[in-house]
């Protein structure tokens, strides 16, 4: 029996970032569930007047979610599955918000289909998947697991959008996808389901190239179970399903790009764009007699043989209806869907979300018109709604816990607390402001007062101190005394903006000592590993944003190093005791080898070489980034296993590339 | 307090100014010079007879060891492996074995084929913000660059990390049975991309006898196994007895690397200058 762990979360006034990356409203047009690059997924609810409120945020995956779907038959479980970037799918209750199911696996998903068919298949259902990998995947619904793939006969490639097609006049299922050199093929779903069961080999069953790339969205029309809309980023175009013959296409214009589109009525075509326009267009049939003035008939007959002989060459042409309106300002690329339901209240919605975290709706009209005179009609916006909504709709409890110290009067505005430190030997709060003050606090009294009393607590009871020395916003703090103790108890570090390292002395409030860096922000403070000193003592190691790396010693007062020739952000640092190395592993996977008595780079080291020397030694630490980056370890298509070969702490290895024909 | 932040409102007028002409010129020039040397990496990558394109040009590798010319091979890159022409000489009775792809086959290089849809990708993203997008935010360059560089990250780790297989997987991988006359049972071929480098392995194996003193242990997955691995294959347990690698440069593979290190380059530094500007107003949404 496990027993659960109740977390409480406490927000301040602004609500956290949610760049929508991924949306879809669920089957019963309750509830709208956006995935960010954050990674996290929003659930909220949808009224029946269209109203839209936060309902919960989910925490489930470490890097941007990149897709979203309906994991079973919404009637039955109300489940969703997301994927992120690093190959994590989650299975979710969107009622209870909980995670049912959680898997990682080598491919990375753009797109996923579920698909059942409950008298031919046992289990629960199949995902559909498709992504940054040869051809569709398929995975087992309520396990997560591969259970086999459909495979391309001739030119496997990845694949950029899928559709499943039901025919109600045959009763069989048929997947259709695009891929991304513009391949369209067709796979037989229904009839293939023993097969796949088996583990047989299922190839497609007719492939056609459409001669435009960037393919976003592929749909086929239930109401005339014959046309087929394809949109790509620079056209859309129209296609008979029977043979796969193209009857329209038509061009972006004002340099557009399509992100998407519906068919959301017999000859009614919804197309949006990447900056979050849309467009309904009516197909209507244009018939040309060879001379003749053109007449319009209904009907889409593929031509006629009149009486006179002639052939009449049928062709749609769309009219544009509606259009719906946009605000400007709006950050690009939007994430755009559209729902129809079918059950009460009957709405057809278009939503929309952006980066900032906003989402909008339109209601579609059921017969969309466009003016009088022929123009298009606009669509407004129905609703639109972010998570600071919600948070501005409520008092917000507690405000910052230094707001009484931080010498504002007058309600001049709240402090900004730029970095923050808890010392829980002394029972102490280190915050560093915007404007360069650092406020030390009794930090179980300072929250005590703010979270249970309120606003009663006299502030003069709770004691603080005040230290002034930077003049640029505090970036960064460390207690040395915290990581070692064989440290002095008074000292702390504070970087800021400006490059300024100082030493405090937190008793008597003195600085002890400035470096200047000069080398941009300061952005993490580290210590070097017990066993790791250099003239009897440990390091201090600052991080700037310049992606320099700074070696201070305190006793000394001195910079021992400053390495300044790394291009890319640094992410690891790394101690080699015996030599006297600092390792410094970057962003863009290569590994710089500073010696530090000399200063001097030693050695720089890329790909497969870098990769040892980072796991050889232990005592690494990673550096805090500011903004969540999703590591890339994913492996192509193995679990990670990597042949054990021991290292020591000695020379550093200088594993040999070539490996020539050996034998026993 | 607001004026501790930048100096004097001379000072602010001026980056601002320096802001504006970064969002608006220097960031468009930055991103034109970017897919130039993209479109250039992609032209190296050429695409294998898609309908669209002409028929790729042909290249024939040449893959042998200099010292004991035990294992010669010919590979044919058109977009795909077309051809692979393999002499083996037997290390024991000096027999030479012959082995080339079937005339109707085609093994795709999927390391390729991945680093070239990454490749498009990352240009794609830098399309659809030419000259005509006005940039708002530093923060929208920021993230537009941070897109770009995990797409070039990819492309340069598909072609620098090979897949790590275990020998059932390469004895079960659709490359052995793309050989007329077939492959003989006690010959395993891998082939792949090694940064720049295209690398085939001929694994030679024996089978341990049922009543072997040795301790069976089934071999993880690696990018090049040794010889002593073992593994289950059917029923049959067999060893690795000899491991021939012989590998060849591939001079486009080359250019497309030197071009995905100077762009991601090119994006960290547009990254850096915008952060500059972070610093100087971060009480504003920047």
């Amino acid at each position: 029996m496990r027993t659960s762990l109740q977390a409480v979360a406490l927000w301040g006034q602004k609500a956290p970032p949610h760049s929508i990356t991924a949306i879809m409203i669920t089957d019963d047009q309750r509830t709208i569930v956006t995935g960010s690059q954050e990674g996290q997924l929003c659930l909220w609810n949808l009224s029946h007047e269209l109203k839209i409120s936060a309902k919960e945020l989910l925490f489930g995956h470490s890097a941007s979610v990149t897709c979203l779907a309906r994991a079973r038959d919404f009637s039955k479980q109300p489940y969703i599955v997301s994927a992120a970037e690093n190959g994590e799918m989650c299975v979710w209750n969107v009622t209870s918000g909980q995670c049912v199911e959680k898997a990682t696996l080598p491919y990375r998903h753009t797109a996923i289909c579920y698909y059942h068919c409950s008298f031919r298949m046992t289990g629960e259902g199949w995902l559909l998947c498709c992504g940054e990998y040869q051809d569709v995947l398929i995975i087992d619904a309520k396990t997560l697991a591969v259970v086999h793939s459909f495979r391309s006969s001739q030119f496997p490639d990845w694949i950029n959008c899928m559709c499943i097609v039901h025919s109600m006049r045959i009763q069989e299922d048929s997947l259709l996808v695009v891929s991304v050199a513009g391949e369209l093929k067709v796979w037989d779903l229904s009839s293939s389901i023993n097969s796949i069961q088996e583990k047989r080999d299922v190839y497609e069953k007719e492939s056609k190239f459409l001669e435009s790339l960037n393919c976003q969205t592929i749909r086929f029309c239930t109401y005339t179970e014959r046309l087929l809309l394809v949109v790509f980023s620079k056209c859309w175009k129209v296609y008979d399903y029977c043979d796969f013959s193209l009857l329209l296409t038509e061009v972006s214009r004002n340099g557009q790009f399509f992100a998407g589109g519906e068919m959301i009525a017999a000859h009614r075509i919804l197309i949006w764009t990447e900056d979050g326009h849309s467009y309904i267009y009516q197909l209507l049939n244009r018939w040309a007699q060879m001379g003749a003035v053109y007449k319009t008939f209904s009907g889409l007959s593929k031509s006629l043989y009149p009486v006179d002989g002639r052939v009449l060459k049928e062709s749609i042409y769309p009219h544009l209806l509606c259009s719906t309106s946009v605000q400007e300002n709006k950050s690009r690329p939007f994430v755009m869907g559209y729902m129809n339901e079918r059950k009460e209240p009957f709405y057809k919605v278009l939503f929309s979300g952006e980066v900032s975290g906003r989402i909008t709706l339109w209601h579609i009209p059921d017969v969309p018109v466009s003016k009088f005179d022929g123009s298009p009609r606009e669509i407004p916006v129905t609703t639109t709604w972010t998570l600071q909504d919600n948070f501005d709709k409520h008092d917000t409890v507690s405000q910052s816990i230094i707001d009484y110290f931080s010498g504002l009067k007058d309600g001049a505005g709240t402090a900004v607390v730029t970095s923050s430190e808890y010392i829980p030997s002394l029972d102490k709060l280190i915050c560093g402001c915007e404007d360069g003050t650092i406020i030390i606090t009794q930090a179980l009294n300072a929250a005590k007062a703010r979270l249970l009393e309120g606003g009663s607590l006299v502030k003069d009871s709770l004691s603080h101190k005040v230290l002034k020395g930077h003049h640029q916003s505090v970036t960064s703090l460390l207690y040395p005394h915290g990581l070692s103790s064989k440290l002095d108890q008074s000292w702390m570090l504070s970087g800021d903006l400006d490059s300024c390292v100082i030493l405090w002395d937190i008793f008597t409030e003195e600085i002890l000592h400035k470096f200047f860096l000069e080398a941009g922000a300061v952005t993490s403070l580290l210590m070097s590993p017990e066993k790791f000193k250099l003239r009897g003592e440990q390091i201090i190691c600052c991080v700037c944003s310049d992606h320099s790396v700074a070696l201070l010693h305190l006793e000394g007062k001195s910079c021992l190093l400053h390495a300044r020739k790394h291009f890319f952000p640094v992410r690891m640092i790394k101690w080699h005791p015996v030599e006297n190395f600092l390792i410094v592993g970057c962003a863009d996977d290569s590994v710089y080898i500073w010696e530090i008595e000399t200063g001097t780079l030693e050695r720089h080291e890329t790909g497969e070489r870098a990769r040892i020397i980072l796991n050889c030694c232990d005592d690494s630490q990673l550096v805090k980034s500011v903004l969540p980056i999703a590591s890339e370890t994913l492996k192509h298509k193995s679990i990670e296993q990597r042949s054990s070969s021991p290292y020591q702490l000695g020379p550093l290895p200088c594993p040999s590339l070539q490996v020539e024909s050996s034998c026993k | 307090m607001v004026t501790v932040m930048a100096a004097t409102a001379a000072e602010r007028a001026v980056l601002e100014e320096e802001f504006r002409w970064l969002l608006h010129d220097e960031v468009h020039a930055v991103l034109k010079q970017l897919q130039d040397i993209l479109k250039e990496a992609s032209l190296r990558f050429t695409l294998t007879g898609s309908g669209t394109e002409g028929p790729a040009k042909q290249e024939n590798f040449i893959l042998g060891s200099c010292g004991t010319d035990q294992v010669k091979g010919v590979l044919t890159l058109q977009g795909a492996l077309s051809q692979a022409d393999v002499n083996l000489k037997m290390p024991r009775n000096n027999q030479l074995l012959h082995f080339a792809f079937r005339e109707d086959k085609q093994w795709k290089l999927q390391q390729i084929q991945d680093a070239r849809n990454h490749v498009s990708q990352a240009i794609y993203l830098l399309t659809s913000r030419d000259e005509s997008y006005q940039f708002k935010t530093g923060a929208e360059v920021l993230k537009l660059m941070d897109a770009v560089m995990l797409q070039l990250t990819r492309a340069r780790n598909r072609l620098t990390t090979p897949a790590t297989l275990t020998l059932p997987e390469i004895a079960a991988s659709g490359l052995t049975r793309m050989f007329a006359p077939a492959l003989p049972s006690d010959l395993l071929v891998n082939v792949y991309i090694n940064l720049n480098k295209l690398c085939l392995t001929v694994y030679q194996l024996h089978a341990l006898q049922p009543n072997s003193t040795k301790n069976f242990r089934p071999a993880g997955g690696a990018v090049l196994h040794s010889p002593g691995a073992m593994f289950e294959w059917g029923s049959q347990r067999l060893e690795v007895s000899h491991v021939h690698k012989v590998e060849c440069v591939i001079p486009w593979l080359n250019d497309a690397l030197v071009y995905f290190t100077v762009s991601l380059q090119l994006c960290q530094q547009l990254k850096d200058k915008i952060s500059v500007f972070s610093s100087y107003w971060s009480y504003r949404p920047f």
